[in-house]
């Protein structure tokens, strides 16, 4: 394989991953005011973060049976729907005022741990879903398989969370 | 298509989940809070204290609308309800009697009942005056006293024996000024009144209030003297 274009890849790879958990914290603190809320966005996103992990591991299982073109097709919808999960992100955030959680003792706790967990694992997420598809793209596999056994943990995760944290923090919703 | 059902219900299953567990926490917390005010308005009333002691109504002696001297001691062994108000009185006091009319029709033929009408306006307010207002207002009861006497000791014991704020404004329709509170006496001659969701004591009912027990109006007042007489 070309090394250089090998290097352009890692590079854009690196510049999307720091610049996206950027865009994104720049994005949730702006706050545009007078408009309309889009509260009908957390559930739908948390759907999809519950889509999402429910195909991970339908993936996972058609490349474990061998299924290529499955796993292929799978995957690529999962970093689609993980995409669009970052756009309502952002477009519920930008509208509305951030919901406080307003339980109490342990389940408080448990919340902003679950919640802390989701955000910086979702940050080291992006870099390793892109090398992991980039592997796979350029026809490594050994290393698609490798890193794939740190990322699909780590998307479960996150994706997992996601929907935990909606349903923890919905009833605050104002 | 089979091996596939269980992708199917998966979905199914977040879906649900997703629109229905946040509604049914919703339901349970909003089922605690209702049963809060469900448990308050089945708890004992609470006494009004004032320097940790339980305020009791200090001793009086008023002429009634029959020319006979009334005392806070004519009151002992009865629930009673009190209202400062005065005849010519444009506003509220026609609300307020309205709804104290509503306590006669329920328990004014009990000899345990009674109601305290003070009036804040004495000089016009006469025996005979306060006759004819209760008369207007087809009093029943024995122990309905329109009660009226020396100014200043008048307002005193709204002013400090209530707490219920009366005044002189000649600004104000009627010229006198005074809240539209009821106050719920308990037969041995301490204030009571029904707690509030965080425990603390109302302290009055709302005399201009028809109904709404939320606001803590006449219905509630109603469901409180009824507590009283039957269970002390």
């Amino acid at each position: 394989m070309n090394k250089k274009i090998n290097k352009t890849y890692n590079a854009v790879i690196i510049i999307v991953s720091i610049l996206i958990p950027i865009i994104v914290a720049v994005l949730s603190r702006v706050r545009i005011p007078n408009i309309a809320s889009l509260d009908m966005l957390p559930p739908i996103y948390a759907i999809i973060n519950g889509a999402t992990a429910i195909l991970l591991v339908v993936a996972v299982m058609q490349i474990k049976r061998g299924n290529k073109r499955k796993h292929q097709i799978l995957m690529k919808i999962n970093i689609m729907l993980s995409f669009l999960f970052l756009i309502m992100y952002i477009a519920y955030h930008v509208t509305s005022d951030m919901a406080i959680y307003g339980g109490v003792g342990i389940s408080r706790s448990i919340y902003y741990f679950i919640l802390a967990s989701h955000i910086i694992l979702s940050g080291i997420l992006v870099p390793l879903v892109l090398f992991t598809y980039k592997h796979a793209a350029v026809g490594q596999y050994d290393k698609h398989r490798k890193l794939a056994k740190i990322t699909f943990p780590i998307w479960f995760y996150v994706a997992v969370t996601g929907v935990v944290v909606y349903l923890m923090i919905s009833p605050y919703y104002n | 298509m089979r091996r596939y059902s269980y992708i199917v219900v998966a979905f199914i299953i977040l879906i649900f989940g997703i629109i229905v567990v946040p509604r049914i926490v919703t339901r349970i917390q909003e089922a605690d809070r209702v049963d809060t005010t469900r448990l308050s308005a089945q708890m004992p009333l609470a006494f009004i204290e004032l320097n940790g002691e339980a305020k009791r109504v200090p001793d009086f002696v008023f002429t009634n609308q029959d020319n006979r001297l009334i005392s806070n001691e004519d009151y002992l062994g009865k629930v009673y309800v009190v209202e400062f108000f005065f005849t010519t009185c444009p506003t509220i006091c026609p609300i307020m009697n309205t709804n104290m009319k509503r306590l006669e029709n329920a328990f004014g033929n009990r000899d345990d009942f009674g109601i305290a009408s003070f009036t804040i306006d004495p000089e016009k307010d006469t025996p005979a005056q306060l006759k004819k207002y209760a008369e207007n207002l087809d009093v029943f009861s024995q122990n309905w006293h329109f009660l009226t006497g020396n100014i200043e000791n008048i307002y005193d014991l709204a002013n400090k024996g209530f707490n219920i704020f009366a005044g002189i404004n000649p600004a104000v329709a009627g010229g006198f000024e005074h809240q539209g509170y009821f106050a719920l006496v308990d037969k041995n001659g301490y204030l009571r009144s029904r707690t509030d969701q965080f425990g603390n004591p109302i302290v009055y009912y709302l005399g201009i209030s028809e109904d709404e027990i939320e606001v803590q109006g006449t219905d509630m007042l109603l469901e409180d003297v009824r507590k009283l007489l039957e269970n002390e």
